[in-house]
């Protein structure tokens, strides 16, 4: 039985009438509610999921669609507080114009070389 | 072309623009799309201008009446809410503008209907269509957005 997960984030998804993108919200689910040792790998456009200064909102007729302040980067937080570990590109983050020091504290910036030790050293993975 | 030409052009097109056609493809909680559409749908109907929405593919699941404002789950709920309102709502409430005001039709393709087993599950303002009505949209409105599935 596979104790070890790597999930892998590469495109994000806002404003889709779930209070974040469902994926990182069942990646969430694993996290706080199972013994599965979860490493979170953000890579391409996913990398926005890791910066901290995130105001996810939308209005439609004066109703927030978003109904509670969520957004993607308290789900980062969330799943760091739960064991998680979160690691973002670096190249993706650079070529993005991100610096590490924009991320949520605790997220790993490493080189895109590392996702083959990443896949080698868990038991599954996980691509979304 | 100066630029009194041009602001004169665009003013002049501005005020043509009376009907707008959206053909939205993207499915319920799957992608932005939807909630572009109906952002940019109220802001038209705002200006006074009439709003025809064709969806077909995974968009006919957006009006499925049968969606439930369920609870999150509870280990979740501190970074998440308690729940979250279901897209049919802000349709049905934006469709229900134009009982006072400009009005936007919601045509929901049938054959994508009845593949998904959602033809008797729309919502009351929705109407069922065909491809037919697509291009009708199209021939009659002043601009079309087309949004494709991948967005």
């Amino acid at each position: 039985m596979p104790s070890r997960i790597l999930v892998i984030f590469e495109k994000p998804i806002y404003l889709s009438f779930e209070p974040v993108d469902p994926h990182l919200f069942a990646t969430a689910l694993g996290v706080a509610d199972t013994p599965v040792g979860i490493t979170v790998l953000l890579k391409d456009s996913a990398v926005t999921y890791a910066v901290a200064a995130q105001e996810v909102s939308a209005r439609i007729l004066g109703q927030e669609i978003v109904e509670k302040d969520t957004s993607p980067a308290r789900l980062v937080s969330f799943m760091l507080s739960h064991g998680a570990e979160v690691r973002a590109v670096g190249e993706d983050l650079a070529a993005r114009g991100i610096e590490a020091s924009d991320l949520v504290p605790g997220v790993q910036v490493v080189p895109l070389s590392d996702t083959v030790s990443a896949i080698m050293e868990n038991d599954g993975v996980i691509v979304w | 072309m100066h630029n009194d030409e041009i602001s004169e052009s665009q003013e002049s097109s501005q005020k043509h623009v009376r009907k707008v056609a959206f053909i939205l493809a993207t499915g319920s909680y799957q992608r932005e799309a939807p909630t572009t559409v109906l952002r940019l749908a109220e802001k038209l109907l705002e200006r006074g201008i009439e709003v025809n929405v064709w969806a077909f593919e995974e968009a006919v699941t957006l009006t499925n009446r049968d969606q439930i404002e369920h609870n999150e789950p509870p280990s979740l709920r501190e970074v998440l809410g308690d729940r979250h309102a279901p897209i049919g709502r802000f349709i049905d409430q934006l469709l229900r503008v134009g009982l006072h005001g400009t009005k936007m039709d919601w045509v929901t393709c049938i054959l994508c209907a009845q593949e998904r087993g959602v033809e008797r599950h729309q919502i009351g303002g929705a109407i069922i269509g065909t491809l037919g009505d697509l291009w009708k949209f199209v021939k009659g409105a002043d601009q079309v957005i087309a949004i494709p599935v991948y967005r």
